[in-house]
């Protein structure tokens, strides 16, 4: 088992939560998981309080089996890492956005230069990218170049937000494709909240429907 | 040399400005005629009090007084910091008073004691205007701070939460915005050191030549003064930058922008 979340939930405030809960999920390695649900269900939520980037949850996130909080945080993020629907866009050009991560402290590898330029291309995105202003991108070149900013660090778990919402279907097969070679190597998982096409390719193993809260493993007949 | 008394029928006169004053508004429908005599008002009442105060506490010279009077006027700027800012967490008014506190305090001392060593330190003559004069020049850099570092982690939380996502540490991700905050606040006073004596004539040499110092005198004051409320401002824009931030982020590395809300 590669990840564990246990008891995980938001409390209520105002009579309200994003996530009631309690929600227990594990994902093991190989795993492609499609996680759907009504809008406003909580999806989102679940992913970023996954990625424990919601200062509201509570519960347990375990990865391989050590329980993650405090200074476990930072690098943690680094081996399952979150993907927004709407990737924030940073002051500085698309090559320093590639970069900076790599001077963050949890950094354990360096900068691939030949990996990024083998993403843009599976991606079809020109060189010339890299020095335009992230805030100068379109939003479907920013969510390609998100995703790439996520494999650059080669992460064992990937969590995606709908990552190709403002893609054409072109381009979102380059992306299934781009995902299915990075779960090549070794032992990977990824969850993702799709909207419309299996983001997975039809190699999604595992079906979680979020509904009243709590998440449903829907069993195959 | 002392300086020449103003006679009462010379503040009436003075009051006929306000007067002036007045008529615009009225004429030209302005609506802050109400306004400005309250204001007007206050000006006469808070300054009379503050004249009254000032006259006894310099009679009686007791340390304790003084230092009663010092703490009034840090509490008071430490809200009034507080208060101008749009946004509000639980804790924001003692980071306010902490970061005041520690930058006026430490800057008056070094200057009560070090630059213009005078014995003893809480001679009243020179402990209250110069606490004064640090608290007024600092509050406007410590509150620009203050509500600009609280403005960027709300507003550009999605920035701030993509560099946590990416492994970043909660200083890593939320470091630029509160050295953005800090510059913000330092502003002012940098602006204020290059235009002083060429397109402003500040209020403390203008004081003293009225009160008969010679110019040189009255110029090696203001360049301590200067660098005192810029020392002090750096030293309260930061504290109050960090003490944002570390209520704003919790030790797991996340932002809690839900602690921030603004004000009607």
């Amino acid at each position: 088992m590669l990840l564990q979340a246990r008891a995980l939930q938001i409390p209520k405030s105002d009579g309200q939560s994003p996530l009631p809960g309690p929600i227990e999920l594990s994902i093991n390695a190989g795993d492609r998981i499609t996680l759907t649900g009504n809008s406003g269900s909580g999806k989102s939520t679940l992913l970023r309080c996954l990625a424990m980037l919601d200062a509201r949850s509570t519960g347990g996130i375990f990865y391989k089996k050590n329980a993650i909080a405090g200074e476990k945080v930072p690098a943690y993020r680094r081996a399952v890492v979150y993907v927004a629907q709407s990737p924030a866009r940073f002051p500085m050009n698309v090559d320093e956005s590639l970069r900076r991560a790599f001077s963050f402290s949890s950094s354990t590898n360096t900068f691939d230069q030949e990996l990024a330029y083998s993403l843009l291309e599976q991606l079809k995105l020109p060189k010339a990218i890299l020095r335009r202003p992230l805030n100068q991108v379109s939003g479907g070149e920013a969510q390609r170049v998100a995703l790439i900013r996520a494999l650059l660090l080669e992460p064992t778990i990937l969590l995606l937000d709908e990552i190709t919402s403002a893609l054409d279907a072109e381009t979102e097969a380059c992306v299934v494709e781009t995902l299915a070679r990075w779960f090549d190597v070794g032992d990977r998982a990824g969850i993702a909240v799709t909207h419309g096409a299996d983001i997975w390719g039809n190699a999604s193993n595992r079906r979680i429907i979020i509904k009243d809260g709590q998440a449903i493993e829907e069993t195959r007949p | 040399m002392t300086a020449i008394a103003i006679s009462n029928q010379g503040l009436a006169i003075a009051g006929g400005f306000v007067i002036v004053a007045g008529l615009v508004s009225f004429a030209l429908r302005l609506g802050v005629e109400k306004k400005l005599w309250i204001a007007s008002a206050r000006t006469i009442v808070q300054l009379g009090l503050l004249g009254l105060v000032l006259k006894w506490v310099f009679e009686q010279r007791e340390w304790y007084l003084v230092t009663a009077v010092l703490a009034s006027m840090i509490i008071n700027a430490g809200i009034a910091a507080v208060r101008r800012t749009e946004r509000r967490f639980a804790g924001i008014w003692s980071s306010g008073l902490i970061a005041v506190t520690v930058s006026s305090v430490v800057t008056t001392a070094v200057v009560l004691t070090l630059v213009v060593n005078i014995r003893p330190w809480y001679e009243p003559r020179y402990a209250i205007p110069l606490l004064g004069m640090v608290l007024g020049n600092t509050l406007t850099g410590l509150s620009l701070c203050l509500d600009r570092v609280m403005t960027d982690l709300d507003e550009k939380r999605d920035q701030v939460e993509g560099w946590l996502a990416l492994g970043a540490t909660r200083w890593e991700a939320c470091r630029p915005y509160v050295g953005d905050a800090v510059r913000t606040g330092m502003i002012p006073i940098v602006n204020s050191m290059s235009v002083v004596g060429i397109v402003s004539l500040p209020g403390m040499m203008t004081g003293q030549i009225l009160a008969g110092a010679s110019p040189e005198e009255a110029v090696r004051y203001q360049i301590v003064v200067m660098f005192m409320i810029a020392g002090a401002t750096s030293l309260g824009a930061l504290l109050a930058g960090l003490l944002a931030f570390r209520r704003l982020v919790t030790p797991n590395h996340q932002l809690d922008h839900h602690r921030l809300r603004k004000v009607e």
